[in-house]
């Protein structure tokens, strides 16, 4: 964040935009500069640190921006005063001496120093120094944290954006991670939320309680501190309304932001701390997601994954899984006080049309947890997350869905034009799972047609294939398997397989590798 | 049942019944009206006799106030007449009249919890100590690093502002200082925020630059009591004297001052910009955001302000005043922090600015109140407010063309002392823009003497 006469904007129409540093030639050039000023003036005065950036103003760049990224530049620097008299003390003895014997002429003033000079047993000259050593000019640069210049010009454009914000009454954004990390400073800097899904994206927009009556800039200054934790986050958009006067009245401007066209350019000082997939609240949670990964279930888990709105609030799970359109959810609730709980199980209460999985943790009263239940699985655990109920509920919910996919397809009258079909391919456009349709049509069997894996192969096509192979004058694998796969078969060897052939490897080179007819010798060999 | 609460500078009103000034928030699913309106929202259930649970107040637990201040006559009034109007309104009296007594007098009649809101660090000092006396009771502080929350709280407007959400239903009585304050931009918002019913503004300066005031009826009520100096002087306020120095700017300031200033005039000419009113001067300023010529322009018209505020003619004719007055306790006043440096350092005189650490400021007004110091140098932070009740003679070596401004500094020489005369004398560079800007702050000034 700037001090307001720093902000940089450009107003087209209705909408309004920070000046953004581009992150080339010539910024990256004076950041450098600047970062190296400092970095040699350590031990020097501010004031001839500030006079030594003062001079880049007058030099082809907006004095706004120069000062910006010294400003940050001073927020990363420590000053104090150097002196061998406290100051404060100093001045007492000096102002009161002068007081009593006065100090008009140049004479005069000499006297005063030198008597208090001796009684302090410093010289005149280290006197008057130390007399204004705590003026902030005369600080000396003790510590300066140094940066790289595309880091500080990435800070700077967070901060211009953020000093925008200031005058802005209210904001909407989307993001596709990060969710509890933002609701938490939601609600700690105490603005208030409206969240909504339309299927597609989440939106939230957020203000606070004087908003439902009028435009006010109040939240500015919480909404732009809340901007950090939205743009740590992937896939943001952000949307506000700034407030400027103009020809002496008020206008509202719109501010349009997203990571996709901006995001390259804005950072903030610290990185906020992000571990792959997500920081975890504890370690019965870190311990689930990786017991649950190791599985290989073919279900995505996500961390913190959209937040589901819940009534008037939303409610961000701990755990989403997702696979082929089914989405399921998985809540874990720790050691908490009583209140939370309660907060907590209204909120679950309120969901609709959501699958979810509660873990609970079994210390905690059961009897509260008895008004549970409606649409919400709960299970007890005692020191680790047990992944036997996930993983049954997840193949229950496959097995379901499977049934009822089956039922569906099994009504259907299905006719194939082709000799070889996929069934995968097959599977989309009828809209269904490829093993929902597999399983049809290894139940009903598909007249004139073999199913191979997961290929149905029409039988004059198998007669046709392997009187090509016959008619090879001998039984070289990869032209085999260049034969069938022309045919549009993904597993080839199943097909040769089918047909009654062996393949018999002789060490890793297919080339030395021999088929067989299968009722000659069935042993393989083993290199 | 009809629900009252307050919600961060709010009041819900849950239930079937549309209070006037509300608005539904579908956030909630409730209705909602700003805190200030909750003395209306009671009166108009009052009066149409609906039954309804009042959660709004949650008051600091308060000990019983007793004040021992004996008010003068026209304190009483003023005291009366606030009373009568509601326990609302704004007084005005001028500075020295003893405002603070008639805001002890009012705690102390309610009885209940009071936040006293001022401009400065200073006031919060000045007015904790006088609540602390009078009342023989603890005083809660918000502001320079303090937040301690007691029954009588001072508080500055920044704090104010910033926790206005939290502290906005703990109060039953707010008392503004300096309350010409209130109406900027930012500040109203406390009004609004805070539920507190009854509401008290003390200022000497009613009217605002900027007409601002016309906010202040709805903030706090409107002005219930006036009195102007001149019906003070003499009786209850110390008679005075102004006098102008002109001082010349030696050759080579003036020469220098002359080619700044004339680069700055030949721009506005050049672009055929007008420059007539504080609004032509903002114009101006928005067109050095976008134009380095007009950014050059300004930047000369400042150094050539500097050379004429801070010239050594100027230290001379200081010199000169400090010496021909031995014995009389001044106040310098300066503009800008620069100055105020170069003459404590040139003539070792004990300085205050925004800056200057709480502890230093009581150390040197104590020795000054005390006799330590003959001399203070100070930019804008004594302007308002703070009592140095013992200077006789006020020196202003350059100030903006605000007659706020003026009076304010003419109130710090002015509280009453037998047999006292208080002096003001201002410095002003002779052919410079200075003595317009003289003449200018003295306008209202004069109009307030006939």
């Amino acid at each position: 964040m700037l001090p307001s006469d720093l902000l940089r904007v450009r107003v087209r129409g209705g909408e309004i935009k920070p000046v953004y540093a581009t992150i080339a030639s010539p910024n990256l050039q004076l950041a450098r500069e600047l970062v190296e000023i400092f970095a040699t003036c350590v031990g020097r005065k501010k004031g001839v640190l500030l006079d030594e950036v003062r001079e880049r103003e007058g030099i082809g760049f907006d004095y706004r921006f120069v000062r910006g990224l010294s400003t940050l530049l001073e927020r990363r620097s420590v000053f104090e005063t150097h002196s061998t008299l406290d100051p404060t003390r100093a001045r007492r003895l000096v102002f009161e001496e002068a007081g009593r014997r006065g100090a008009l002429s140049h004479e005069a003033r000499e006297r005063v120093l030198a008597k208090v000079a001796k009684e302090s047993g410093i010289t005149a000259g280290e006197l008057s120094e130390d007399l204004w050593s705590d003026l902030d000019e005369e600080l000396i640069l003790k510590e300066f944290k140094t940066t790289e210049p595309d880091e500080l010009l990435k800070h700077y454009n967070l901060s211009l954006t953020q000093t925008l914000l200031f005058k802005s009454t209210a904001l909407e954004f989307t993001a596709r991670s990060n969710w509890k990390r933002i609701f938490r400073m939601i609600k700690y800097l105490g603005l208030m939320y409206t969240a909504e899904c339309d299927g597609q994206a989440f939106r939230v927009a957020v203000d606070g309680p004087l908003s439902a009556f009028k435009l006010t800039e109040r939240y500015g200054t919480s909404l732009a501190r809340l901007l950090p934790t939205i743009v740590a986050s992937d896939g943001w958009t952000v949307k506000a309304d700034i407030v400027r006067a103009r020809n002496g009245s008020k206008r509202i401007y719109r501010l349009n932001l997203d990571q996709a066209t901006v995001g390259f350019l804005i950072a903030p000082e610290e990185p906020i701390k992000r571990e792959p997939g997500g920081a975890f609240d504890s370690s019965v949670e870190e311990s689930f997601s990786r017991r649950f990964q190791s599985l290989g279930l073919g279900w995505k888990l996500t961390r913190e994954p959209e937040p589901l709105i819940a009534g008037r609030h939303v409610m961000i799970p701990d755990f989403g899984f997702e696979k082929n359109g089914m989405k399921t959810f998985l809540e874990v609730v720790g050691f908490w006080t009583p209140s939370y709980l309660d907060r907590k199980l209204k909120k679950l209460a309120q969901l609709e049309g959501v699958d979810m999985l509660v873990a609970v943790n079994r210390g905690l009263a059961c009897s509260k947890l008895k008004r549970l239940h409606i649409g919400v699985n709960l299970f007890l655990y005692d020191r680790d997350v047990p992944l036997q109920p996930v993983v049954n509920h997840l193949r229950y919910r496959e097995e379901k869905e499977l049934a009822s996919q089956v039922k569906a397809i099994a009504q259907k009258e299905i006719e194939f034009d082709k000799p070889v079909v996929d069934l995968g391919e097959e599977s989309r456009k009828l809209g269904t799972s490829e093993e929902a349709l597999t399983k049809v049509l290894q139940q009903k069997g598909v007249k004139g047609y073999t199913l191979i894996g997961e290929t149905l192969v029409a039988d004059a096509k198998l007669v046709e294939i392997k009187r090509r192979i016959k008619d090879l004058p001998h039984l070289h694998l990869p032209t085999v398997i260049r034969i069938i796969e022309a045919e549009g078969v993904r597993n080839p060897y199943k097909v040769l397989e089918a047909m009654g052939y062996v393949v018999r490897w002789r060490g890793l080179d297919i080339e030395r590798a021999e088929i067989q007819e299968e009722n000659h010798d069935q042993s393989i060999e083993n290199t | 049942m009809l629900t009252l609460s307050y919600d961060r500078g709010t009041i819900l009103i849950e239930g079937d019944v549309r209070v006037p000034g509300s608005t539904w928030d579908p956030r909630v699913k409730a209705f909602r009206s700003m805190a200030i309106a909750y003395r209306d929202i009671l009166d108009f259930l009052g009066r149409s006799g609906l039954d309804f649970r009042d959660r709004v107040m949650d008051l600091v637990p308060c000990p019983r106030l007793q004040s021992r201040v004996r008010l003068r006559d026209y304190q009483q009034e003023a005291l009366k007449a606030w009373m009568q109007a509601g326990r609302r309104g704004v007084i005005v009296l001028p500075t020295g009249a003893g405002k603070t007594m008639i805001a002890l007098a009012a705690i102390a009649e309610l009885d209940s919890p009071a936040l006293v809101i001022v401009p400065t660090l200073d006031l919060v000092d000045q007015w904790r100590r006088a609540l602390n006396r009078d009342l023989g009771e603890e005083i809660g502080v918000y502001g320079g690093g303090e937040s301690v929350l007691r029954a009588v709280t001072v508080s500055t407007y920044d704090s104010a502002y910033l926790r206005a959400e939290e502290l906005g239903n703990r109060f039953t009585l707010l008392v503004f200082d300096e309350v010409h304050h209130l109406p900027a931009q930012g500040y109203r918002q406390i009004a609004e925020i805070f539920a507190s019913p009854y509401r008290m503004g003390l200022t000497a300066t009613y009217e605002r630059e900027d007409g601002f005031e016309r906010e202040l009826p709805r903030l706090v009520g409107g002005k219930v009591y006036e009195l102007g100096v001149k019906a003070l002087t003499g009786r209850h306020l110390a008679r005075h004297r102004l006098e102008k120095v002109l001082v010349d700017l030696t050759p080579q300031e003036q020469e220098e001052y002359d080619r700044l200033y004339g680069e700055f005039t030949a721009y506005l000419q050049s672009r055929g910009i007008p420059m007539r009113s504080p609004e032509d001067f903002r114009h101006f300023i928005m067109r050095t955001g976008t134009d380095p010529h007009a950014r050059l322009a300004l930047l000369a018209r400042n150094r050539a302000f500097q050379v004429a505020l801070n010239s050594q003619s100027k230290i001379d004719a200081l010199r000169r005043v400090l010496a021909e007055n031995p014995g009389e306790k001044i106040l310098i006043f300066t503009q800008h922090n620069q100055l105020v440096h170069r003459i404590s350092r040139e003539f070792l005189i004990p300085f205050i600015t925004h800056r200057t650490p709480k502890e230093e400021r009581s150390q040197f007004l104590d020795g000054f109140r005390e006799g330590r110091y003959q001399v203070l140098v100070t930019s804008k932070v004594l302007d308002e407010g703070v009592d140095v009740p013992d200077a006789t003679m006020a020196v202003i070596l350059s100030g903006t063309g605000s007659s706020r401004e003026f009076i304010q500094r003419l109130g710090r020489v002015l509280r009453k002392k037998e047999g006292k005369r208080a002096r003001l004398i201002e410095l002003v560079s002779r052919q410079t823009v200075e003595t317009r800007i003289s003449d200018r702050r003295k306008r209202r000034y004069r109009k307030a003497e006939m």
